[in-house]
């Protein structure tokens, strides 16, 4: 994973503080949104929950720890809370009403001016974002965010083995949903 | 499909347009100042632990209000935790049915503000909405009017409502109006329909519960705000966050704040005709101190909210504006009678500014969300009929 290191910068006065921050939300405020939103998928959530994690960057930006790297650091914050409220009570009431609403959404948005390939795309997407957490998160860090399965592995603490099983487990319900589509590695 | 093919899917999808926009940025720097400043004001607290009990104690003996209870949802037990002393109202626990109705009736009386967050899903409109809402009675400091209360309900992420009231209109507003709980003033009137069935828990509060044939509701024990709402038909109501007596968080809460992103416009004290609301709707002769428009595009419509100088509101929804969009940058526009408008489009906002030299005031205008040429044109013409 690249990444700003922090040893970089400083943190003498509040004004050179919120200056890094607005660099780091930057580079990594997409990233870190798209991922929150691959867990939650609510754009509001993802949104409260980036900001969570960019609000911790901002306290403990001067503890982190050199050696790490800051991507790594806030994508596994990012994760962890992500997992927070998805364990939530709050979560489980509201999920299965806010998907049924989306998909609606997403069925009376597709017009004639939306090409083909846009559909699939679109598509593709939305049946990986709609696999079991579990599975979904493996699919997205491996193929959007092209981590290797070790960096995976230690992102979400899951050990090596079980990851690639739930790689390829994935992989054949994404191929399922699909209808028949081929998936290779 | 390989790797490459899957991340194509990607950034070809409507997922590569979700972005961590400026506002968001700016929303993380506004939250890092306050909750330095909260921190700093914790730590004073406990350098003069002493003097704070001896404070506490004085305020209980002289029946002061001095809730500062915190409710809040801990993210991983969906537990509401509760945080401070909310003293005046441990003595005062609601236990019976004539108890519950009075509190009811006037919420405020343990607390001079409070802000809340609940889900609500409507089973006959098939409709969830997520509100948060704020009311407070304490005067605030850009109110023109020290006696004012206000009230404010998001729904989604979206400023619904904003109204001021007089300190007495606010607390019937809570009570006879649905604009904070919708179900709550059926439950007033119709107060021989549900029985006091004791107390109960909500996510480890204590909180009593009333049943009727068609609903249940229970309400904090302490403060009589509704906690959680279950109706036979499916609807439910159910609160994900309280504060009471808080700090007003003005990063979620704007009033009369004018900013890029604000959605306020202010006038003076004067009679001001701002886009003429409905005509059956006119029911009063109003002094406007106040008039907020919010755009919400998901219902592709724009609301007013007028204020009037005694506290009078009226909302009505202005007519569909979300085709024909302008595009963003600067202009400036010269009216009929004289007046030089500087027009300021942003992709979220757009802002008016003119100067009335003969008065001696400068306006602010700012409509948040997408508004089309015909919408601004509406929008100037009101300004010249002013």
């Amino acid at each position: 994973m690249e990444g700003i290191n922090t040893q970089h910068y400083s943190f003498e006065d509040s004004e050179a503080r919120a200056q890094i921050m607005e660099e780091i939300m930057k580079d990594f405020g997409d990233d870190i949104l798209r991922l929150a939103f691959s867990y939650v998928r609510d754009h509001g959530t993802a949104e409260d929950i980036a900001q969570e994690v960019f609000l911790r960057c901002y306290t403990k930006i001067d503890q982190f720890r050199q050696e790490s790297n800051l991507k790594t650091w806030l994508y596994k914050i990012t994760v962890n809370r992500c997992k927070d409220h998805l364990r939530s009570a709050y979560f489980k009431k509201t999920f299965l009403t806010d998907v049924i609403n989306k998909i609606r959404y997403k069925k009376t948005e597709s017009t004639e001016s939306i090409s083909i390939e846009k559909q699939d795309s679109e598509r593709v997407v939305q049946e990986i974002l709609s696999l079991p957490t579990k599975f979904c998160e493996v699919l997205y860090l491996y193929y959007y965010e092209e981590l290797t399965l070790q960096e995976i592995s230690d992102l979400i603490n899951v050990n090596l083995n079980t990851l690639k099983s739930r790689l390829t487990r994935g992989r054949q319900l994404l191929k399922h949903k699909l209808e028949g589509g081929d998936f290779h590695e | 499909m390989n790797k490459k093919e899957v991340r194509q899917s990607f950034e070809n999808s409507s997922f590569e347009k979700i972005k961590f926009t400026k506002r968001n940025r700016e929303t993380v720097h506004q939250l890092y100042e306050k909750t330095s400043k909260q921190a700093e004001a914790v730590s004073s607290r406990y350098i003069k632990p002493v003097l704070s009990f001896s404070v506490c104690v004085l305020l209980i003996v002289a029946f002061i209000p001095l809730a500062e209870t915190k409710i809040f949802t801990d993210g991983q037990t969906g537990k509401l935790m509760i945080e401070g002393n909310d003293m005046r109202a441990g003595n005062n626990e609601v236990t019976t049915k004539e108890q519950l109705l009075e509190r009811l009736k006037d919420p405020l009386l343990f607390f001079g503000s409070f802000e809340g967050k609940y889900i609500y899903f409507n089973k006959n409109k098939n409709v969830t909405k997520k509100i948060t809402y704020q009311v407070s009675t304490k005067s605030d400091k850009i109110n023109t009017n020290n006696n004012t209360s206000f009230l404010q309900i998001i729904e989604g992420t979206g400023i619904h409502e904003q109204k001021l009231f007089d300190e007495v209109a606010i607390k019937k507003q809570l009570a006879n109006s649905s604009d904070v709980f919708p179900m709550l003033p059926s439950m007033i009137n119709n107060k021989e329909e549900w029985t006091y069935q004791g107390t109960d828990k909500v996510k480890g509060e204590k909180a009593i519960k009333i049943k009727s044939d068609s609903f249940q509701a229970w309400f904090h024990s302490k403060t009589g705000i509704l906690l959680k709402y279950k109706n036979k038909d499916g609807s439910y109501l159910e609160t994900t966050g309280l504060k009471f007596n808080d700090v007003i968080n003005r990063e979620v809460f704007r009033i009369g704040t004018i900013e890029p992103t604000g959605t306020i416009h202010e006038f003076p004290d004067e009679m001001v005709f701002f886009m003429e609301p409905p005509r059956y709707k006119l029911i009063m002769d109003m002094k406007l101190i106040k008039a907020e428009t919010h755009a919400f595009p998901d219902q592709n419509q724009i609301k007013q909210t007028i204020t009037g100088k005694d506290g009078q509101t009226l909302t009505y929804s202005v007519k569909q504006v979300m085709e024909d969009s302008m595009p963003p940058g600067d202009k400036e526009v010269d009216l009929k009678d004289g007046k030089n408008i500087v027009i300021t489009k942003t992709d979220r906002s757009i802002d008016l500014k003119w100067r009335d030299e003969k008065n001696d005031l400068n306006y602010n205008l700012i409509y948040q969300g997408d508004v089309s040429q015909n919408m601004l044109e509406k929008m100037l013409d009101s300004i010249t009929k002013k």
